[in-house]
């Protein structure tokens, strides 16, 4: 998008893996064009920010949440194994006197 | 436990890194470090408030994240996770079994916040809505696994009372009793 020769706004877009560009008009209707197509990039890009922000705040969200779980998930598997518990094939099983001994 | 010269990190934060270095600790096989964990794990009162306010700084985000400006939202969501919380965590529940608790509320509360925001939203692209949808399912794995530890430590705690009569094995688990040869 921009001012060819200064003189006529144009859009450039592809069309079948081609550059086409495409004359708009000159002076004051050119104006207008360039003024809403102005508006709608930055429509866009606010858009985009916005999104970007909201996706940056939950990915703070969730680890925070994760680092909290693992705590949580860590203690869990501390206490069983404290208690005499051991894992075999993800299943907790409780560990055998003798076995534990040597 | 030793201090550390860090100055910068709160009590809480400095706390929950001594309690994970023990945690690791244990994990690896460490002896040493079993005795202090399980007299954490007995009901220590300190542990239990420092996790408390892990859980807290958590909930607070999450609450204030879902409600935005709306404080009425707010005050009701809060409530609705304390009931949540009382109901999972049960009369007496031990320390672990109360973060656990926790722990699922909270997942809960970040399941249901992601899907509602995915819902409301409008004009996403493809590769938008994937990592929507994406973070949804690990919200729904987080809250699964939480649940199933919760599960798992209840399961194994419960004391089982083993008689034999005869050649014959009785098994009383809370209540229920099952037979056995």
């Amino acid at each position: 998008m921009g001012w060819d020769k200064g003189r006529y706004y144009t859009r450039s877009k592809k069309v079948n893996g081609r550059v086409v560009r495409e004359y708009i008009g000159a002076g004051e209707a050119g104006q207008l064009v360039a003024r809403i197509d102005e508006n709608e990039r930055e429509l866009k890009k606010a858009k985009r920010d916005a999104e970007h922000a909201r996706r940056v705040k939950a990915d703070a969200l969730d680890a925070s949440l994760d680092d909290f779980c693992k705590l949580a998930e860590s203690l869990a598997h501390a206490a069983l194994g404290v208690t005499g518990f051991h894992q075999h094939k993800g299943e907790w099983r409780k560990q055998r006197v003798g076995k534990a001994k040597h | 436990m030793s201090e550390r010269p860090n100055t910068e990190q709160s009590p809480a934060s400095r706390d929950s890194r001594e309690l994970w270095e023990l945690v690791r600790r244990a994990e690896n096989g460490d002896a040493k470090a079993v005795p202090a964990l399980r007299q954490l794990l007995s009901g220590s009162a300190a542990l239990a408030e420092m996790l408390g306010n892990l859980a807290q700084q958590v909930e607070v985000s999450l609450i204030g994240n879902a409600a935005g400006k709306n404080l009425s939202f707010k005050e009701g969501l809060t409530r609705k996770m304390e009931l949540l919380r009382q109901e999972i965590a049960g009369p007496n529940p031990t320390i672990l079994e109360r973060l656990l608790a926790e722990r699922i509320a909270l997942c809960w509360l970040a399941l249901h916040d992601a899907e509602i925001r995915f819902a409301q939203m409008r004009d996403l692209s493809i590769a938008q809505a994937e990592s929507w949808q994406s973070r949804i399912d690990r919200a729904h794995r987080r809250y699964l696994s939480s649940i199933k530890t919760l599960a798992t430590v209840r399961k194994l705690a419960v004391p089982v009372l083993q008689v034999n009569i005869a050649k014959k094995q009785v098994n009383i688990a809370g209540g229920a009793a099952s037979e056995g040869s």
